[in-house]
């Protein structure tokens, strides 16, 4: 078990090379100058030439990627040419906000779609399955900024009851974790509704309750296990996406997190910011993949790493 | 001998959509305490129905019992709660699945889903419940050690042994087993057969066998009811009834049988199919497949005469 669970990490270490190379890449492909960004327009070519060489963006790409990966196995993400500041401490400054905000998020629409899923999947064809497939449909085909937008309109330009913007209180976790789990509410409502009424057809069901169990614990425990397997994956992929900030999320409330810090650094053409980002992005959504993979396993005894 | 279990005119419609299918129409069917009954039919007859109709258990919302009565024990099925029918479930009538390759859950351990039987009717504590699992499994041949392993770990045959264990664990008054060696291969079946006979004497339990083997109702109960389209045709004791079948269909199925004895010729085989309960026959249900049919199968539903003592058969134009 440990040692496939060992595998798994290496495999999991080879995505993340992966990344690196990638994320690279693409902050050197997109058009613009981070030297000249640097300094004033009025720059001689002598000064932006210094300036390259003082960047390392004068070497081949890749020299810098060996120079940045060498850097990076050291712990040294390198520095924000904007801040000023090293990219990690930018970055793990960011990222409590937005965990907090995810898991809060994550924990509202579990505690709302799990439910509702069941009943839905228990009750199929009644007005409560009708109506959490009608919510499914608008969640998952609703946009966020709207979303998002209508929130501040209703609840704090309107009724004054949550505050618009920033961080600090609960008060201002309301908004933005719901609408960060709105999505996600609908696909879960979803799955564990088509879960429990695939589940609820099985010979086991039937036989479980032949021995004598309850409607009520059959559902709630030898039905729900089975129903939540497929929950889990969802779970597991999207903790990683919401744990690596959602830029118009964080935009739209000014939530000081990875997603607002991302959005910055894209604006500022912060090269080293913005790949340091998305490979801790990456490792961050890479690992909770992984958890989820071990913690499926004990789910589902008949999956194995293989 | 004392009735245990009485079902009584009993008639099951499926609805499923705009279409009904009529499973059950107008099954009589008796079983002693001790006593153990063979309920033989091809695939589509209404075995299962009868059996789940017994533990009102019915698929909700599609299955629905129409008419009829079922007695166990002096008490009415039907009219019972909720509460007082899980109290019978697994504890005074049990059942034995079909298929133990989807009859266990597969994310729960096969110790906990026979444990899970003795919490419930013995209200043992897990420790206890454990302890009492060991044994029952140690009666069906699983050793102590493979009670944490999970179901896909076990074969078929060792996962019907499970369900037998899980059946058995509160000396159920009533077994009903629904073709429990229909999945399994022929040598496991034996095997399985022989634990539930033994166990069946040594529990004293009445036993409702299910199945479309006529080997295994002779080797294993006293009385045979025959089923057709929802309805038994003929039933008497296991002897009484293979010896002098007397209903078409009975016949038919008996010389269906493979014979070790005598010159070998082809195997004779029921022509047409099986009755579509969504569409059944006028009059008797098996006329269109009978040699023997005559005007009045076709438009009256044969009544149940005793032929001999104990020996009934619905047929207008029996054997004789």
């Amino acid at each position: 078990m440990l040692q496939k669970i060992i595998r798994r990490a290496l495999a999991t270490v080879v995505v993340l090379i992966g990344v690196s190379i990638i994320a690279f890449l693409l902050v050197r492909l997109a058009p613009g100058d981070p030297a000249k960004l640097m300094l004033p327009d009025t720059a001689t070519e002598e000064t932006i030439q210094a300036m390259r060489e003082k960047m390392g963006t004068d070497k081949p790409l890749f020299i810098q990627y060996l120079t940045y990966m060498k850097n990076v196995l050291k712990g040294d993400l390198g520095t924000s040419y904007h801040y000023n500041r090293s990219c990690s401490q930018l970055i793990f400054s960011r990222l409590p906000s937005t965990a907090k905000l995810a898991g809060f998020g994550m924990l509202l629409s579990l505690c709302f779609s799990i439910p509702l899923g069941m009943i839905a999947g228990i009750k199929k064809g009644s007005f409560i399955d009708t109506l959490s497939m009608f919510f499914a449909m608008i969640g998952q085909s609703m946009s966020h900024v709207w979303l998002g937008l209508m929130l501040i309109l209703i609840f704090a330009v309107n009724l004054k009851w949550l505050p618009s913007m920033g961080t600090g209180t609960f008060k201002h976790m309301i908004m933005p974790a719901i609408v960060i789990g709105f999505q996600f509410s609908a696909l879960a409502t979803r799955m564990v509704r088509s879960g429990m009424i695939d589940v609820l057809q099985e010979d086991y069901i039937t036989a479980t309750r032949a021995k004598g169990i309850s409607k009520f614990k059959v559902y709630t425990k030898y039905a729900f296990k089975n129903a939540l397997l497929p929950v889990v994956t969802v779970v597991g992929s999207q903790v990683g996406a919401m744990m690596s900030g959602s830029m118009v999320i964080e935009t739209v409330f000014s939530w000081p997190g990875i997603g607002s810090l991302t959005t910055q650094a894209i604006y500022n053409r912060d090269y080293q910011l913005i790949q340091s980002i998305l490979l801790i992005s990456a490792t961050i959504f890479v690992v909770c993949n992984l958890l989820v993979d071990i913690l499926y396993t004990f789910i589902d005894p008949r999956i194995s790493f293989n | 001998m004392e009735d245990l279990l009485k079902i009584e005119d009993l008639y099951v419609e499926y609805r499923v959509g705009g279409t009904v299918a009529k499973a059950i129409n107008g099954v009589d069917l008796t079983i002693g305490k001790g006593e153990a009954l063979g309920l033989v039919g091809e695939s589509g007859a209404g075995k299962t129905t009868t059996a789940l109709s017994v533990l009102n258990l019915l698929p909700e919302k599609i299955g629905f019992i129409t008419k009829g009565k079922i007695t166990f024990d002096g008490r009415s099925v039907l009219d019972m709660s909720d509460k007082e029918m899980s109290g019978i479930r697994g504890s005074k009538i049990s059942m034995v699945f079909q298929n133990p390759l989807t009859s266990l859950n597969p994310v729960f351990t096969v110790g906990h889903q026979v444990e899970m039987v003795l919490e419930h009717h013995k209200h043992l504590n897990k420790k206890e419940a454990r302890a009492e699992a060991v044994k029952l499994f140690a009666m069906v041949g699983i050793p102590e050690y493979r009670l944490n392993d999970y179901p896909h770990q076990f074969s078929g045959g060792m996962r019907q042994r499970v369900g037998i264990a899980a059946a058995l664990a509160c000396s159920p008054e009533l077994l009903i087993a629904d073709e429990p060696t229909t999945a399994l291969d022929v040598t496991i079946q034996a095997q399985i057969l022989e634990m539930m006979k033994d166990l069946q004497k040594q529990y004293s339990t009445s036993l409702l066998m299910i199945t479309h083997n006529l080997g295994i109702i002779a080797e294993l109960c006293q009385k045979v009811a025959i089923m057709y389209g929802g309805k038994i045709v003929e039933y008497g004791t296991v002897e009484e009834v293979f010896n002098h079948p007397k209903h078409w269909y009975t016949i038919g199925l008996i010389n269906a049988i493979p014979k070790l004895k005598g010159e070998r010729e082809r195997l004779e085989s029921i022509p047409g199919l099986v009755a579509n309960s969504q569409d059944l026959p006028g009059g008797c249900s098996f006329h269109p497949r009978c040699r023997y049919c005559t005007e009045q199968c076709m438009n009256e539903i044969p009544a149940t005469e005793e032929v001999a003592e104990g020996h009934y058969v619905a047929c207008w134009n029996r054997r004789t």
